[in-house]
C-alpha cells in the first residue's frame, strides 16, 4: 500500500514536471509546479525527513508559488494568456474542492486512518487469548498479535589499545550504517561506552527508538539474528577484526501488540485485566516513526489548510485586481 | 534544464530553476538517507530551499521592474544592458 502510494506520487511528480516545462500557459505551469513541489514534499516524508517536508510545503508551496503566481498575474497584461476561467468550470471545481475538503476532514476525524498500537506486557502469557477473544466482540481491537520483543542489542568490541573518543564516535557511526544496511531501519545506537572492567572494550548499545519491537509484522528468526550478528562483526574497517567480539543480548519478552484501540479499550485492558501498557503509539499506517505525520498530524493538516486558503485567496484577489 | 534554456518567458525560466533545485534537494536527501547517513544532506537541502526562496524573490522583483520599464518579460527582447 505504502509503495503503491509512493509510485503514485512519483508518477504524478514526473507528469506535472513535464507539464511545467512544456505548457504554453504560464498559469498552468505554475499550478503544475505546485503539484510537483507537493509530491517532492511527499518524497521527503518517505525519506524520513519530516522537517524538510514541512519546510518544503511552507516555503515552496506556500511562499514561492504565491510569489510566482503574483508575478505571473502582475505581468500578464501583454501576454496573450487567458487568466479568467470559464464559468462552466466552476461547478466541477466546486465538486472537486468539496471532495478534497471531505477527504481532509475524514482523515482528520476518522479512526480508521489512524493506527494506534499499544504494547502490553503479557507476563502470564495467558492474556493473549483472552484479548483475542475480546477482540471478536469489540471492534475497536482490530488486531492482536503476540510477538517476542528484542529489547536491546549490546555489541562489545575489544581493542588492542584503549580507544579514544573519536574512535568511539567512528565505531558508533559504522555500527549505525551496518544496522541500516541490514534493513533494520528503525534501530538506533543509543550509547557507546567503555566496557565493564576494561577500557579496551567498547560496548555499543543498539535500541529501537520508540517501540522496542523489531518489526511488528513478524517474529525475528534465528537466521536473521545470525545475519545481524554477521553484519555487525564485519563492520569496522580500521579496527582489528579478529579482536571483535559481538555479543547480542536478546531478551525475548512476550508482549502483545494491539492495533486500532480506543481509549476505552485501553482502560479496559489496563484496569480490568491488569496489564501494563508499555508503549502507546499513534500514527498513520505506513509512515513509520514519523512524528509530524503521526502524533502531530492534525496541527500539521491545519497549517496546510491555512496555507491553501492563503494561496486561493491570493489567486482570487490578484485575479480581480489585474484582469478586468 | 530544458525550460531554462528554451522558454522565452522569464517566469517560466524561474520555475525551471526551481525544479532543478528541487531535484538536487531530493538527491541530497535520498543519498543521505540510504548511503551516507546522518542529517548533513537534509541540512544542505534546507539551505538550498532558503537559497531558492531568496532567489525567487529577487528574480521576481527584477522581472516586475523589467516589466514596468520595458513592458516585456522576455529575456530575448531585453537588450538594454548590451553595450
Amino acid at each position: 500500500m505504502s509503495s503503491v502510494i509512493f509510485y503514485g506520487f512519483a508518477f504524478l511528480a514526473i507528469v506535472t514536471a513535464l507539464v511545467v516545462v512544456t505548457s504554453r500557459n504560464v498559469v498552468h505551469s505554475a499550478f503544475a509546479l505546485m503539484v510537483t513541489l507537493f509530491c517532492v514534499a511527499a518524497f521527503y516524508v518517505y525519506l524520513d525527513a519530516d522537517f524538510l517536508a514541512a519546510i518544503q510545503l511552507i516555503v515552496y508551496v506556500g511562499g514561492i508559488l504565491v510569489l510566482v503566481l503574483f508575478g505571473v498575474m502582475m505581468t500578464s497584461g501583454r501576454l496573450d494568456m487567458k487568466l479568467r476561467a470559464d464559468a462552466g468550470l466552476i461547478a466541477p471545481a466546486v465538486i472537486v474542492g468539496l471532495l478534497l475538503m471531505g477527504l481532509l476532514l475524514y482523515v482528520a476525524r476518522s479512526d480508521s486512518a489512524w493506527k494506534r498500537q499499544i504494547l502490553v506486557e503479557d507476563a502470564s502469557q495467558q492474556a493473549a487469548s483472552h484479548i483475542a477473544e475480546q477482540a471478536k466482540s469489540h471492534t475497536e481491537l482490530k488486531a492482536v498479535r503476540t510477538t517476542p520483543v528484542v529489547r536491546r542489542f549490546t555489541a562489545s568490541y575489544s581493542f588492542s589499545e584503549a580507544p579514544d573518543a573519536s574512535a568511539r564516535q567512528m565505531l558508533s557511526r559504522h555500527v549505525e550504517d551496518t544496522i541500516r544496511k541490514t534493513g533494520l531501519t528503525r534501530l538506533y545506537v543509543t550509547s557507546v561506552r567503555s566496557g565493564r572492567g576494561s577500557d579496551r572494550r567498547i560496548e555499543v548499545a543498539v535500541e529501537k527508538r520508540r517501540t522496542t519491537l523489531m518489526d511488528p509484522t513478524r517474529n525475528l528468526s534465528a537466521e536473521e539474528l545470525d545475519a545481524m550478528t554477521q553484519a555487525l562483526t564485519s563492520v569496522i574497517p580500521g579496527f582489528v577484526p579478529e579482536s571483535v567480539q559481538v555479543v547480542i543480548a536478546v531478551e525475548p519478552v512476550h508482549m502483545l501488540l494491539i492495533e486500532g484501540v480506543t481509549d476505552q479499550a485501553v482502560s479496559r485492558l489496563t484496569e480490568d485485566m491488569g496489564l501494563r501498557v508499555v508503549e502507546d503509539e499513534k500514527g498513520v499506517v505506513g509512515l513509520g516513526d514519523s512524528v509530524m505525520m503521526g502524533e502531530y498530524l492534525l496541527p500539521f493538516e491545519v497549517t496546510g489548510l491555512l496555507l491553501l486558503v492563503a494561496l486561493i485567496g491570493a489567486a482570487v484577489i490578484s485575479r480581480k485586481g489585474v484582469v478586468v | 534544464m530544458y525550460a531554462v534554456l528554451t522558454r522565452r518567458n522569464a517566469i517560466a525560466i524561474l520555475m525551471g530553476t526551481e525544479l532543478i533545485l528541487n531535484a538536487a534537494n531530493l538527491n541530497f536527501v535520498a543519498f543521505t538517507r540510504y548511503i551516507v547517513g546522518g542529517v548533513a544532506g537534509q541540512m544542505i537541502a534546507v539551505f538550498v530551499i532558503v537559497l531558492a526562496a531568496a532567489e525567487a524573490a529577487v528574480a521576481l522583483a527584477i522581472i516586475l521592474t523589467l516589466y514596468q520599464e520595458m513592458n516585456t518579460i522576455s529575456p530575448d527582447e531585453t537588450q538594454e544592458l548590451k553595450g
